[in-house]
């Protein structure tokens, strides 16, 4: 979906030149939500504005959608870049339009006619839950809110890219939650391709599929979420582990979550297609104080259900595991029942629990 | 009736006149105020614009453009005046009256709030510009959809004091001969030794500024959703 080939850029300030990209190659494929980690000056954000080319490279391709849009004019480039979202740390709504006017900017720009702005901004303010709110003013909202905004606006024009430049990080955990929540489910729902830019290895574990950790202009380390958390193969990787492992949020189960993705996805880095077959989902504690045998890791060998550690905590005594896990199980019901019945006959205590997304704890 | 016609000789005598010149100062504010708008607008976008960094960066005319509106404003307005003469006389066949006047009154106003638009535009967020830009809105729909609406407040009070400000530029204008209630209370006031001619011009020039800065204030306010 978005092809980056050799980006080198480097501004200059003063008679000095600075080269803040040093040779980005990258391929983001479509439909996954992809995360790009760094310090401040790694040029995270630098990389995502030369998607949508708001920063032109000093050498390179950029490929979006099939598209070079490094080899466009001007006037095709705005074409392109309808189709192509953007949502800021900052919001950068207009104060002087409302919500609905702030979220038919971006349709007003491409032109489409009054009538269709009108329906379009409706299911958008729907979308983003902000019914109540459509005709008040930015500076009357909140900035869970603002940032709903933001993210209905940049999908107006239906982009097939969203790019979302530290999209959280001006928000407060619980409403991080939720923007992050929204962000993945509009993925889901949409089969939008997502690049997001953060600084906070909660918002990548949370949320991506894959990630990149920049560090001084290049990508040091790049590969599926669960597998870089699992075994980071860089210091300044392993430092954003810590960094997100020492918040609040404590009992992730990182060490386990390389098998929390789909052993399809984990192949091809790429979160596995939602099959139609899967039908149902069910959460599921699993009570596994004195089972020694590794009745979690069999089942997702052994049973056709895609099943995802969600949060828990385990450790390892001389009588078997204590602790327990929430797991998501889905897939056909018959499935389901039938990972059910095998933990049951291990002697698990499973119980059905609410999803965990509306327990407001992050997956 | 009678203590009036006692204090204010003059004015009873001459209401008529007071009315007229009333209305020659409305006139002449009004419409130079309107050209100014329209002419300065436009030029303060330009400045902008093509300031280093922003949207079109063009140094040259950037300079240019600069250097032209400094010239206007640095100089005083009685001697703009002087110096527009000839081109009023070459552009209206005169160079006497309120109209001439008029011609001078834009020439040093519009400048003026050329800066004004500047400054307010330049108050805009970059990041809604950018905002923008990512929509793939191109140069014209930013600057009529995002920076000029933005911007709006700070140039409506930009209006109000450029308006407040042609309401003693016109007052000068009396040396040749605009009329008005500035030329009215020098001409009759203070050569006529009319006091109460005086007194009354000076009031209404204080009630217009007053009435026109109030009306501004509630515009500004209402335009304001931050």
């Amino acid at each position: 979906m978005i092809e980056l080939h050799g980006i080198r850029k480097t501004f200059s300030t003063g008679g000095k030149t600075v080269e803040v990209l040093k040779g980005i190659d990258l391929s983001v494929q479509k439909g996954e939500v992809f995360g790009l980690i760094g310090r401040s000056g790694a040029g995270k954000s630098t990389l995502l504005r030369i998607i949508n080319l708001l920063e032109r490279p000093t050498a390179g391709r950029v490929v979006v959608d099939g598209v070079e849009l490094t080899a466009l004019s001007e006037r095709e480039l705005r074409r392109a870049r309808q189709r192509i979202g953007m949502v800021f740390q900052h919001f950068h709504l207009l104060w002087s339009r409302t919500v609905r006017e702030n979220i038919a900017l971006p349709l007003e720009i491409a032109g489409v006619p009054k009538r269709e702005i009108r329906q379009r901004v409706d299911e958008l303010v729907e979308l983003v839950g902000l019914t109540e709110r459509a005709d008040a003013y930015p500076s009357q909202l909140s900035g869970g809110q603002k940032q709903r905004v933001g993210i209905a606006r940049a999908l107006a024009n239906r982009p097939h890219v969203l790019l979302c430049d530290e999209a959280t990080s001006a928000l407060d955990p619980e409403t991080t939650d939720q923007i992050l929540d929204l962000l993945r489910s509009i993925n889901r729902r949409f089969g939008l391709t997502v690049v997001l830019v953060t600084h906070e290895m909660d918002v990548i574990q949370a949320v991506c599929d894959r990630v990149a950790v920049m560090e001084g202009g290049r990508i040091v380390e790049v590969g599926p979420v669960a597998e870089v958390v699992a075994r980071p193969q860089t210091e300044t990787a392993r430092r954003f582990l810590q960094q997100g492992r020492a918040g609040q949020r404590g009992a992730y189960v990182s060490a386990f979550s390389e098998e929390s993705k789909p052993v399809a996805a984990q192949a091809s880095g790429v979160r596995a297609p939602r099959a139609a077959a899967e039908t149902a989902e069910a959460y599921l504690r699993l009570d596994l104080a004195g089972i020694t045998a590794p009745v979690v890791e069999e089942a997702i060998r052994r049973y056709a259900a895609d099943i995802r550690l969600c949060e828990g905590s385990l450790a390892e005594g001389p009588d078997g595991v204590r602790g327990a896990l929430v797991v998501r199980v889905a897939g056909t019901p018959e499935e389901i029942q039938a990972v059910t019945d095998y933990w049951k006959a291990a002697g698990v205590n499973v119980t059905a629990v609410a999803p965990v997304a509306e327990r407001g704890v992050r997956a | 009736m009678n203590v009036l016609a006692e204090l204010f000789p003059h004015v009873v005598q001459n209401w008529d006149g007071v009315l007229q010149a009333t209305g020659e100062t409305l006139y002449m504010v009004g419409v130079s105020l309107l050209f100014s708008v329209l002419l300065g607008i436009p030029l303060g976008v330009l400045l902008v614009l093509t300031s280093p960094g922003h949207l079109v960066p063009m140094p040259w005319i950037n300079k240019l453009l600069g250097t032209v509106v400094n010239v206007f404003r640095s100089v005083p307005y009685i001697v703009l005046i002087l110096w527009l003469l000839p081109v009023s006389r070459l552009l209206f066949g005169t160079s006497f009256g309120p109209t001439a006047a008029i011609l001078s009154l834009v020439a040093g106003a519009a400048p003026f709030y050329a800066r004004l638009v500047e400054t307010a535009l330049r108050e805009v967020d970059a990041g809604v510009i950018e905002a923008a830009r990512a929509m793939g809105a191109s140069l014209w729909q930013i600057v009529l959809k995002v920076l000029i609406p933005e911007a709006l407040p700070a140039m409506a009070a930009g209006v109000t004091v450029t308006g407040v400000g042609l309401v003693g530029y016109s007052a000068m204008a009396g040396v040749i001969g605009s009329g008005g209630l500035g030329a009215m209370a020098y001409n009759y006031g203070f050569n006529g030794f009319q006091n109460d001619t005086l007194l009354v011009a000076t009031l209404l020039l204080i009630l217009m500024v007053q009435l026109f800065q109030a009306a501004g204030d509630r515009i500004v306010r209402r335009l304001d959703k931050r």
